[in-house]
């Protein structure tokens, strides 16, 4: 038997943001992915919390930036903008 | 220090997501218009203070953000000051099952993708308050860490984190209506309580 006691779907939700945010330690991924291997359902909450962060970030981000703000951007940097 | 000659194309890099990110701030495209330009001037007046092989991309959201925060006056409240209802956890999560109930599995991604439209997210994200609205962006958009959020809005990381929290929530909420007001809910599966 391990030292450390397996991680239940409690404790795994309750590192789901850090974790889809890629914000927790080595230690604590390793643990929670220990316990995403044996629980069909906290795998599917993450599999489901990543795909949306990543739609979100994609569709929130589908702007097309116009060609005048370009031109003005440049026109900030004056002579120093070289084409 | 930074080259001065290769300063503008570099900066510029980083247009489109900047803009983008704008006008997710303001809510409207002339006014993001504006604040790109002034980011832009902002960042080109203090190039001397931008140290090379710094994170650009961070340092000119970072101008973006004061100068947003300065511009509109916008108030970097707290969060128990702010309105914004109390969302269960996993909100979207466990409705699933009453969304166009034949086809949504939670890990086929490309399912979800079709379900919400651009305009829905955009809008799910502008319709939260200001205080919720920036760490949601900066992270889930713009994909910046707890820490470059936390120096970029003056607030502890642990206020990020349940800014972020709260915020999630409360989005979720808004997708899962938008979904509803599409008629895409059996609405029979749905709890007496919703």
């Amino acid at each position: 038997m391990g030292t450390e006691m397996a991680m239940d779907c409690r404790g795994t939700l309750d590192e789901l943001e850090r974790f889809l945010d890629q914000e927790l330690p080595q230690d604590k991924v390793t643990e929670v992915m220990g316990h995403l291997r044996t629980c069909p359902d906290c795998q599917d909450t993450f599999d489901f919390h990543g795909g949306l962060k990543r739609i979100v970030s994609m569709k929130a981000r589908a702007e097309e930036i116009p060609g005048s703000l370009i031109t003005k951007i440049k026109d900030c940097f004056g002579p120093d903008w070289v084409d | 220090m930074a080259s001065r000659e290769t300063f503008p194309k570099d900066a510029m890099e980083h247009a489109p997501q900047l803009y983008a990110h704008a006008v997710r701030l303001t809510r409207n495209r002339a006014d993001a218009e504006d604040l790109v330009q002034e980011t832009y001037l902002k960042a080109w007046r203090a190039f001397d203070s931008y140290q090379d092989g710094t994170n650009l991309r961070a340092w000119l959201f970072r101008i973006m953000t004061n100068t947003y925060i300065n511009k509109y006056n916008a108030k970097q409240r707290r969060p128990d000051e702010v309105e914004l209802d109390e969302v269960e956890e996993l909100y979207l999560f466990r409705r699933l099952g009453t969304i166009d109930q034949s086809r949504i599995n939670p890990s086929a991604e490309d399912q979800m993708m079709e379900l919400f439209t651009d305009d829905e997210v955009k809008a799910a994200i502008e319709e939260l308050p200001e205080a919720f609205r920036m760490p949601v962006l900066l992270s889930d958009v713009d994909g910046f860490s707890y820490k470059e959020i936390a120096e970029m809005l003056d607030i502890p990381i642990g206020t990020v984190m349940s800014r972020l929290h709260r915020g999630r929530k409360a989005m979720q909420k808004r997708l899962y209506e938008f979904a509803r007001e599409r008629g895409l809910v059996d609405e029979s599966l749905v709890k007496e309580s919703d």
